[in-house]
């Protein structure tokens, strides 16, 4: 009988404490989700607005470098929250994605090494039309401006300096053998079939 | 004999002819006709039940790109566009996160969100001002970028490269005089 009682007054006691927590837990589960900066679906979304350049001669005079290399490896991943100071990031902040690229001619500028590091906004991560992933192995035609982390991108620890594609894809060009097909080519006319021979292209480059 | 199967095979003829001239002349007809709109829809909205409004609120942004948002938000209600926008300083659950920052990459602003059924991920979307690579711009050029955003929030994607619409990317729509243009604004209401 006693022993009874002490067994429903345990009951009773992990409920008291049960109840509480499972409330709370649900409590703030709803709150997570519905709080902000868009939680409760895996896949981000994006699209971006930025300058266009709709010719090789645009691309050519608003680079630093233009080069056509191979992507290597991917070399790192960071958030970039847009500054350095911790007290101001708010929100998810952009996953960042670091390629290495080996290039193999440099149309334009000049690099220290043939090794480049090149810093994009993460396609994998982010769900965007403006931002496909570089694959390893893919040989690709660059259009780079320079970015160094404590002036243009405060938020990146990974590395002090590195290249990024000028307006995210539009500064990619695939390669196909002596032909360079742009990742955005609604950019560069009507037609989805645009595709630049690689001799034009240097001679646009080389007279620029 | 021979005459009937000439007969038949000249009909056939007749009718592979016509069919061919109504196959062309559909072709012409989808070749020379205007499009009816040229916005594009990204897919995912806000619940139809809380446009009215659709509450933003700015987490320690520089006040260029307030102000840019809030000229913005006031250009796209002064439009015959469904719902409106109303600031929310204090708000721990508005439907527009707006923030800023120097962030890698050549971009001026983004807008993200989660998607689920069609709806976003806690009725909310979030725009991104890149105030380094923004800082050339003008004013009115800043106000223009955030309409552009503020079309994505709605739900509008990018347009093709044509015409003048605050959703075309890139400067041209800095030339076109009052934004957003009734393209932009059809696209929200057909939404809506």
């Amino acid at each position: 009988m006693t022993q009874a009682i002490s067994t429903r007054a345990g009951r009773r006691g992990y409920a008291r404490v049960l109840i509480p927590v499972l409330v709370g837990a649900v409590a703030a589960a709803v709150v997570w989700s519905l709080g902000p900066f868009g939680r409760g679906d895996s896949t981000v979304h994006a699209s971006f607005d930025a300058p266009v350049y709709s010719s090789v001669e645009e691309l050519t005079s608003a680079s630093d470098i233009v080069v056509i290399g191979t992507v290597t490896a991917v070399v790192g991943r960071e958030t970039d929250f847009g500054t350095n100071n911790l007290s101001e990031r708010v929100g998810d902040g952009i996953p960042v994605v670091f390629y290495e690229v080996e290039s193999s001619e440099v149309l334009k500028g000049t690099t220290d090494s043939t090794t480049i590091i090149v810093g994009n906004p993460d396609g994998e991560k982010l769900g965007s039309e403006d931002v496909t992933p570089l694959e390893v192995g893919q040989e690709v035609m660059l259009f780079l401006r320079a970015q160094t982390a404590a002036k243009d991108a405060p938020g990146i620890t990974l590395f002090d300096s590195f290249y990024t594609t000028l307006s995210l894809d539009n500064g990619i060009f695939d390669m196909d053998g002596e032909v360079a097909h742009p990742r955005t080519p609604g950019l560069f006319g009507d037609t989805a079939t645009v595709s630049f021979p690689m001799d034009d292209i240097r001679t646009q480059i080389s007279n620029g | 004999m021979s005459q009937d199967l000439n007969g038949t095979l000249i009909r056939r003829q007749s009718v592979t002819a016509a069919l061919l001239g109504v196959v062309l002349g559909l072709g012409m007809l989808l070749v020379t006709a205007p499009p009816a709109h040229a916005y594009v829809t990204h897919g995912c909205e806000y619940d139809n039940n809380s446009i009215d409004p659709i509450s933003y609120r700015f987490y320690s942004v520089n006040s260029a790109y307030e102000t840019a948002f809030k000229n913005a938000e006031a250009a796209w209600d002064g439009t015959a566009s469904p719902g409106y926008f109303s600031e929310h300083s204090t708000s721990l659950d508005p439907e527009i996160n707006v923030t800023d920052g120097t962030y890698t990459g050549t971009w001026w602003a983004q807008t993200s969100w989660g998607c689920n059924n069609g709806l976003y991920s806690g009725n909310e979307t979030n725009v991104t001002f890149d105030t380094g690579d923004m800082a050339g711009l003008t004013a009115t050029q800043k106000k223009i970028v955030a309409e552009h955003e503020i079309g994505h929030a709605y739900g509008l994607a990018d347009t093709p490269q044509t015409g003048c619409r605050v959703m075309r990317q890139g400067e041209y729509k800095f030339t076109c005089g009052t934004m957003p243009a009734q393209d932009d604004i059809n696209g929200v209401n057909a939404i809506y």
